[in-house]
């Protein structure tokens, strides 16, 4: 069996051609190639003993994959397979969890969802996190001071500062 | 299902495509059916993916569990065969992740191939543990595309949709798959022919 990795050709063009045709020589008689792609390939086998090779070794290597079966194997009936399926799937239903939750928060990145949305919200609520600087707002107000009542102490003959309540008490 | 079927009332039906209609509808002999229509050729594949006999049977009903959970999903006309490989090939990757995958699979294929019952032939044991060992080689991209194009004889549009790619890179990844395989074997055949 002849070597088929180094090119024997030496110009450029029809190795080129080589390379433009390789992937289509082991289709071809395959019926995956278009009619003009398939006789492209026959007439440049004809005149290229390389790819001629190569299409050799690819028929070679697809009566190994064919020669290469699977096992033997006893595969379950489709209606033992069937009954169990719908069996599990009505067994799943039943689950209470199943049954009342949406069918978006079953699924695994529902869940995932609802936990990045609670600690969000979380986040949000919680007051240790608030901002601790922030933007100055409007000046503070200052409450007005209580108006004081001067009155003159008859017995006395002085002047006395009394708050509006104590001047009303008086007044009462 | 219904919508999807509504929208693509006007392309004909396959027989998967009715009996998908039928398992959406909750028909179990219509599962039944599609699983009997099916179930050599995707074991196959799923044994050529993972190397493992009885990780594919265990993957194969996985498959038909996913399928029919997807029922609803499913679109008359968009091609049951490429669906349901792309359905059992993901959960073929999942399984290999899993396991870490070729080298643990490629040590129980050549476990497995003590148990075959049927007469022993040394010479085609050995043809057939080198071809399974080049093949279990291959990135998985590129044995999934040529084992459903060799194995399973896909068109090169149905394995661009059962892979997720386009048909370019289909045709792309089972020529890689194949040139690799040759310099793989292309040795130990010479050897064989002295």
């Amino acid at each position: 069996m002849k070597k088929y990795g180094i090119h024997p050709k030496t110009t450029s063009e029809t190795a080129a051609e080589c390379r433009r045709l390789a992937p289509w020589i082991p289709d071809l008689g395959s019926g995956d190639l278009e009619p003009e792609q398939a006789a492209a390939v026959r007439t440049h086998l004809e005149g290229c003993a390389h790819c001629r090779g190569e299409a050799e070794a690819m028929l070679r290597v697809r009566s190994l994959l064919q020669a290469e079966r699977c096992p033997e194997v006893r595969l379950p009936s489709g209606a033992a397979l069937a009954g169990r399926i719908l069996e599990r799937e009505a067994a799943r239903s039943r689950e209470p969890w199943v049954r009342w939750s949406w069918p978006w928060v079953r699924s695994g990145p529902g869940w995932a969802t609802v936990a990045v949305a609670s600690f969000a919200v979380a986040l949000l609520v919680r007051p240790g996190l608030e901002p601790q600087i922030s933007a100055p707002g409007p000046a503070p107000v200052a409450e007005p001071l209580p108006a004081l009542v001067v009155i003159d102490d008859e017995r006395t003959g002085r002047r006395v500062l009394l708050a509006p309540a104590d001047a009303g008490g008086q007044d009462g | 299902m219904l919508d999807a079927m509504t929208e693509t009332a006007a392309l004909p039906a396959s027989p998967d495509d009715e009996a998908m209609r039928r398992v959406a509808a909750g028909d179990s002999a219509a599962l039944a059916l599609l699983f009997d229509r099916h179930k050599a050729r995707l074991f196959g594949f799923l044994y050529h993916l993972i190397g493992d006999r009885a990780a594919a049977e265990d993957l194969l009903s996985e498959t038909f569990l996913r399928l029919y959970q997807a029922r609803r999903r499913y679109r008359a006309g968009s091609g049951f065969t490429p669906w349901l490989f792309a359905i059992a090939r993901n959960l073929a990757l999942a399984e290999l992740r899993h396991r870490g995958a070729v080298n643990r699979a490629h040590e129980r294929l050549i476990r497995e191939t003590d148990c075959f019952e049927e007469a022993w032939e040394p010479e085609r044991d050995a043809e057939r543990e080198r071809v399974r060992t080049a093949l279990l080689a291959l990135p998985e991209e590129q044995r999934a595309a040529v084992v459903l194009k060799e194995y399973q004889g896909l068109s090169y549009r149905e394995v661009a949709q059962a892979l997720g790619c386009t048909e370019e890179a289909a045709r792309a990844r089972t020529y890689r798959a194949r040139t690799a395989l040759r310099e793989a074997l292309r040795d130990w055949w010479e050897e064989s022919e002295g």
